[in-house]
């Protein structure tokens, strides 16, 4: 996209678009290097209680970000595609 | 069938559909981006069901207060942020002669 010349300094669109999948992006990294921390603690340690709760918090911040990213994928991809 | 089975086959059609009203030609253009936002809530609607577990039982009802909570949270930033920047582009724009001096550069 870049590339094409389709940068954040182009329009106000792109400027949202880069600043909202960039965050998300950056969200989605940190929560799979907690998911490898989390498989890790399951293997070593097993599911003992502090082990599961915070595969719960986990389990919550994962989801949120998920339902996050229906909104986000809507908004910048499904109604960007507009003319 | 899990619940969370249903849930993503539910999520599944939910996309599906997303991509077929943004795509087609079928429908009343002007009337696609609210017909993808209904969408859109309500697959947000699944996955708090589903995959979070948001129940209407008397052991849910911290969950949906923090929810409720939540909700509002962002409301009142989204609603905020644009009426303070309407607020803004209509009061602070610079006359047009500004505009073009900054248009040269």
């Amino acid at each position: 996209m870049i590339a094409r010349g389709a940068t954040p300094q182009r329009s106000a669109f792109l400027s949202a678009f880069f600043t909202l999948v960039g965050c998300h992006g950056l969200h989605v990294t940190a929560g799979l290097i907690w998911l490898v921390v989390m498989m890790a603690q399951v293997a070593v340690k097993g599911f003992r209680a502090s082990v599961e709760r915070r595969l719960l918090c986990f389990a919550l911040f994962w989801h949120a970000l998920d339902i996050i990213w229906v909104w986000l994928f809507t908004v910048v991809y499904l109604m960007g595609v507009r003319p | 069938m899990g619940i969370y089975t249903i849930g993503l086959a539910l999520a599944v059609i939910l996309t599906a559909t997303s991509f077929w009203v943004a795509n087609t030609s079928l429908l009343w253009a002007p009337g696609i981006p609210l017909g993808l936002a209904v969408l859109a809530i309500a697959q947000m609607g699944v996955h708090l069901v589903f995959f979070l577990h948001i129940t209407t039982g008397p052991d849910n009802t911290n969950n949906v207060l923090a929810l409720a909570f939540g909700v509002l949270i962002v409301f009142l930033v989204v609603a905020g942020s644009l009426w303070i920047m309407t607020n803004l582009n209509d009061n602070m724009m610079p006359p047009p002669e500004l505009m073009n001096l900054h248009m040269q550069h």
